[in-house]
């Protein structure tokens, strides 16, 4: 863990900033409440920091990345950092205090993510703006468009699919998702 | 509640949660690296170690530079609020450890290398018990620090176990249709030198030992 410089926001490395260069909705209005899941060591979510004034809610699993979030969090004013798993919904609830979430990005590289989405989506309402990064080499390793019509037919059933793109020539094989949800 | 007192906490809440997490098994792991370093190198320094157990003790610490770490860990009562627990007897051996390094950070080899080699032993008969009665502690020592810790190696089925080390063989044998190997690191282990059918030996030896970690883990490192 050394002194982190300040480096630029890459799309190369950032999933957030290839949805923005590829043209797809990501724009953060001024009081927006995020829940992003998977926030690795910090980079994306001190970046969104800057443009928002509501809180940001940091999920992460690992401990070795949970303590650099934790000391980003000491340095900015507005990112909660909670270390738990993804789908242990009952204590993000209660982390969480009843804040109204406007937007909810998932990050996160394993099997069951499409599962994970769907769990969280509890926690939001009706207006909030849904952000779905896939992997499909984490599901399977066969051809990729064909994870993504089995997906697509997963999430079907919960969610209004508004727009999606691959994310080349940034990150081979990931599909990214803007979602709102049905009921 | 406020926003402020929102981040709050969860700032406490996470740090309480991160620090159930860090665990003995990083004591153990840091003894045999030392122990590693010493057998095979001619004269090393242990600036890296010495960073490497102050950011177990100290996690939230902002000091960067190694020569600084070093003088903050010699004053210090190694007590810490944030990372690993430590109880008065290992204090006693990290700081017989951290005397005896010099003013470069080496240590004096043929002396220090028994005496660490000892305190591994004692760790190991107080943390994994049943493990310690079936293989050396230096080779257990390895193999769960070449794993990453118990809490990834307990789950392995026993097939993994034995052949830990020899992970270029494996996907050889995968891959190109080469034959496949039969033991890793436990070869070097007293039973299977003196044995006359060593595969068999090695199958045997790693069917026993998954069970006693299993047994070790869930009378000493889980809840």
């Amino acid at each position: 863990m050394t002194n982190k410089k300040q480096t630029e926001w890459s799309p190369y490395k950032s999933k957030w900033k290839t949805a923005e260069e590829k043209n797809l909705d990501v724009g953060i209005e001024n009081k927006d409440n995020i829940l992003y899941l998977g926030a690795s060591s910090g980079t994306t979510v001190g970046y969104i920091s800057k443009l928002t004034l509501g809180l940001i809610f940091a999920v992460e699993n690992s401990p070795k990345m949970a303590i650099s979030l934790v000391k980003l969090a000491e340095k900015s004013k507005n990112i909660a950092p909670i270390f738990s798993d993804a789908r242990d919904t009952k204590h993000l609830k209660k982390s969480m205090f009843n804040k109204k979430i406007n937007i909810l990005f998932q990050d996160i590289p394993s099997t069951d993510q499409v599962e994970i989405l769907v769990n969280a989506s509890k926690l939001v309402n009706k207006e909030c703006k849904i952000l779905f990064s896939l992997k499909t080499q984490s599901i399977s390793q066969q051809n990729p468009k064909k994870t993504l019509e089995e997906v697509k037919s997963k999430l079907e059933k919960y969610f209004n699919i508004i727009k999606f793109k691959d994310l080349e020539p940034f990150h081979k094989k990931h599909y990214f998702f803007v979602l709102r949800k049905k009921t | 509640m406020q926003d402020q007192e929102i981040i709050k906490w969860n700032i406490t809440e996470s740090k309480r949660r991160i620090r159930q997490e860090i665990k003995a098994d990083n004591l153990i792991m840091f003894f045999t690296r030392v122990a590693e370093d010493l057998r095979k190198y001619k004269n090393p320094n242990f600036y890296g170690r010495v960073k490497e157990i102050f950011i177990l003790l100290y996690p939230y610490s902002n000091i960067f530079n190694t020569k600084e770490i070093f003088i903050e860990l010699k004053k210090s009562n190694l007590i810490s609020k944030d990372g690993l627990r430590l109880d008065n007897q290992e204090v006693a051996y990290l700081k017989n450890f951290l005397k005896e390094l010099d003013e470069d950070c080496k240590l004096e080899k043929q002396v220090s290398k028994n005496k660490i080699e000892v305190i591994l032993k004692k760790l190991i008969e107080k943390y994994l018990p049943n493990s310690d009665k079936l293989i050396e502690t230096y080779i257990l020592g390895k193999l769960i620090s070449s794993v990453g810790g118990i809490k990834k190696i307990y789950k392995m089925p026993s097939s993994t176990i034995q052949l830990i080390g020899a992970e270029k063989a494996l996907f050889r044998h995968i891959s190109n249709k080469k034959p496949a190997p039969k033991y890793g690191l436990i070869y070097y282990s007293e039973k299977i030198k003196k044995a006359q059918n060593k595969g068999k030996t090695a199958r045997q030896l790693a069917n026993k030992l998954s069970i006693a970690l299993r047994v070790d883990y869930f009378q000493n490192f889980a809840q």
